[in-house]
């Protein structure tokens, strides 16, 4: 089979990594430089890369081992704060409200835990693949999973509670 | 809807489907490359000059130390980090002093204007060929951090000081024959520097106006929307009180998806941060597509209480008197126009928007604002002259 060129891989698979990038980051422009910096170590070995069975691995596992990296490298920098905003009235204005609520729990947990969230119900991974691109154990994975979970479940409660 | 899992699923594919995928990373990847080469080169050469150097020093020493015949070695460092062949479709042209090559469709439509070295920056602007056009580059005064240095291409050249460059009534400069007064461009009757970079992965469009010392700077993804946005700028008008920026016609960034959904796609594509005290520019700060488009998210939460037009009839406190005063313009794709004001390190929201929703801003703000605003923003000046009042809320 013909391996595809780098030209033809980004713009085949650039758009799915995007998302998923912006998923983890939840900022856009992270994601473009998350995405642009992982193409661009993808392409200094990409003979060797396209090779692979499945090259989208390979780049996938760089954005999330440089996302996870890079944020704890800036947890010091930044603030996530609790609070919420207040909730707008019209149902537009609530959804979105919904989803930056989302967004913002999302964010508020550790890099890692955020990652295996993204990777399990967003790329439908399963927790051996996600272990795989995390590069730690299954039982790792669970636990995160397990944790962040938890922990969105405690603050949804909290927020709900607020609301009524 | 309690259900982690359940509202995980959603919201992944809620927001998948709303992020904007239609960004050029094949080129953003090229831009890369070719800085990362670029710093290699700078870095070999240094390298290999220091090796030179060394054994320019270490040989002769060592040949006197055997009280043999002495031999001389000439090394210039300027010889080892020009490179002898320019890059393909790049033009050569001079900065402070240093060669270095720009793609040669940066400079179209512009044109070099100047008699002394061409093809040379040096003291000089590349300027349009068009009366009425904006000027395309030029180095800018010390007092602006951010503008300090040039962009070209991926290079960012350093300003390394020497005098502003001015240009001569007839555009063009030389060292020797100063201008009394800089003609680096025109926007609405004040004079203004504008330029556009790569940065960082990043397209940088900036226009500085130096009557009123403020300062526009826009990043986008694209170098069109960088371009039209450099074609459009004399549309920029500036108000004595603060800064004015005008909306760029027909400008879309094509970043989309912003933190807030859907209310953001269009994506705001101006912002400015000017901050005053007693009539001088202290900080010109410059928000990145990605902070306004935060920014906007939570202006556009609230109800647009005024139009454009109703907003441009306010009058920005002026920033000449009272200790300081930032002011930020924005405008997000809709057409709605906020005005607020950053006074000391607390946050203030011009008249029209209600009490309840201001504290959330406020609050949102606060934290925006903490990232784009540079270290010590808010202290000495802010803090110890006297207060400027906001406009009643």
């Amino acid at each position: 089979m013909e391996q595809p060129s780098f030209e033809q891989y980004v713009a085949a698979r650039g758009p799915s990594l995007l998302r998923l990038a912006t998923l983890l980051t939840g900022d856009p422009h992270g994601a473009q430089d998350l995405v642009q910096t992982a193409l661009l170590k993808a392409s200094d070995r990409w003979r060797r890369v396209s090779r692979l069975d499945h090259p989208d691995a390979y780049v996938r596992k760089i954005i999330v081992n440089r996302f996870v990296s890079d944020r704890r490298r800036k947890s010091s920098t930044e603030v996530v704060t609790t609070d919420l905003p207040e909730r707008a009235s019209d149902d537009v204005a609530e959804a979105i409200g919904a989803r930056d609520e989302v967004r913002q729990l999302l964010a508020s947990l550790a890099p890692k835990q955020r990652a295996v969230l993204v990777l399990r119900y967003y790329a439908d991974l399963d927790d051996g693949a996600i272990a795989a691109l995390l590069g730690c154990g299954v039982s790792t994975v669970r636990s995160q999973a397990s944790r962040a979970l938890a922990t969105l479940r405690e603050r949804l409660e909290t927020v709900r509670a607020e609301d009524s | 809807m309690n259900d982690p899992e359940t509202l995980l699923r959603q919201h992944f594919s809620a927001v998948a489907a709303d992020i904007a995928v239609d960004v050029d990373l094949l080129g953003s990847v090229d831009g890369l490359r070719r800085l990362r080469r670029r710093r290699r080169f700078v870095a070999g050469g240094s390298a290999l000059a220091v090796v030179m150097i060394a054994a320019a020093i270490a040989v002769p020493l060592a040949v006197v130390g055997h009280h043999g015949d002495t031999v001389r070695v000439t090394v210039s460092p300027n010889q080892l980090v020009v490179p002898t062949t320019p890059p393909p479709n790049e033009r050569a042209v001079t900065w402070a002093g240093i060669q270095f090559y720009v793609p040669a469709g940066w400079l179209q439509p512009l044109s070099l204007s100047s008699p002394c070295a061409l093809p040379s920056l040096d003291r000089g602007v590349v300027t349009y060929p068009s009366d009425t056009a904006i000027a395309g580059v030029g180095c800018t005064p010390p007092a602006h951090p951010v503008l300090q240095q040039l962009q070209f291409g991926d290079t960012p050249i350093q300003y390394t000081g020497g005098p502003d460059p001015v240009l001569a009534p007839s555009g063009a400069l030389c060292p020797g024959e100063p201008s009394a007064t800089p003609q680096v461009g025109e926007l609405g009757g004040l004079s203004a520097t504008c330029s556009r970079g790569w940065s960082r992965g990043q397209w940088v469009t900036t226009v500085q106006v130096s009557a009123v010392a403020s300062v526009y700077v826009l990043t986008t993804n694209t170098r069109t929307v960088a371009d039209s946005i450099l074609a459009s700028a004399h549309r920029v008008s500036v108000d004595e009180n603060g800064c004015v920026v005008a909306q760029p016609r027909d400008i879309k960034t094509v970043v989309g998806g912003g933190s807030g959904g859907p209310e953001v796609t269009g994506q705001p594509v101006k912002g400015v941060v000017c901050s005053y005290a007693r009539g001088r520019l202290l900080v010109g700060e410059t928000l990145s597509a990605t902070q306004l488009a935060r920014i906007t998210g939570d202006l556009n939460r609230l109800p647009a209480r005024y139009t454009p037009a109703e907003l441009a009839a306010q009058k920005v406190p002026s920033p000449l008197e009272g200790g300081g005063l930032a002011s930020m313009l924005l405008t997000d794709a809709a057409g709605r126009t906020q005005q607020v004001t950053v006074q000391g390190l607390q946050f203030g929201v011009v008249p029209g928007v209600a009490g309840a929703t201001q504290s959330t801003l406020t609050q949102a703000l606060s934290a925006d604002l903490s990232e784009v605003l540079p270290t010590g923003f808010g202290s000495n000046a802010y803090q110890q002259g006297p207060t400027a009042q906001l406009p009643p809320g």
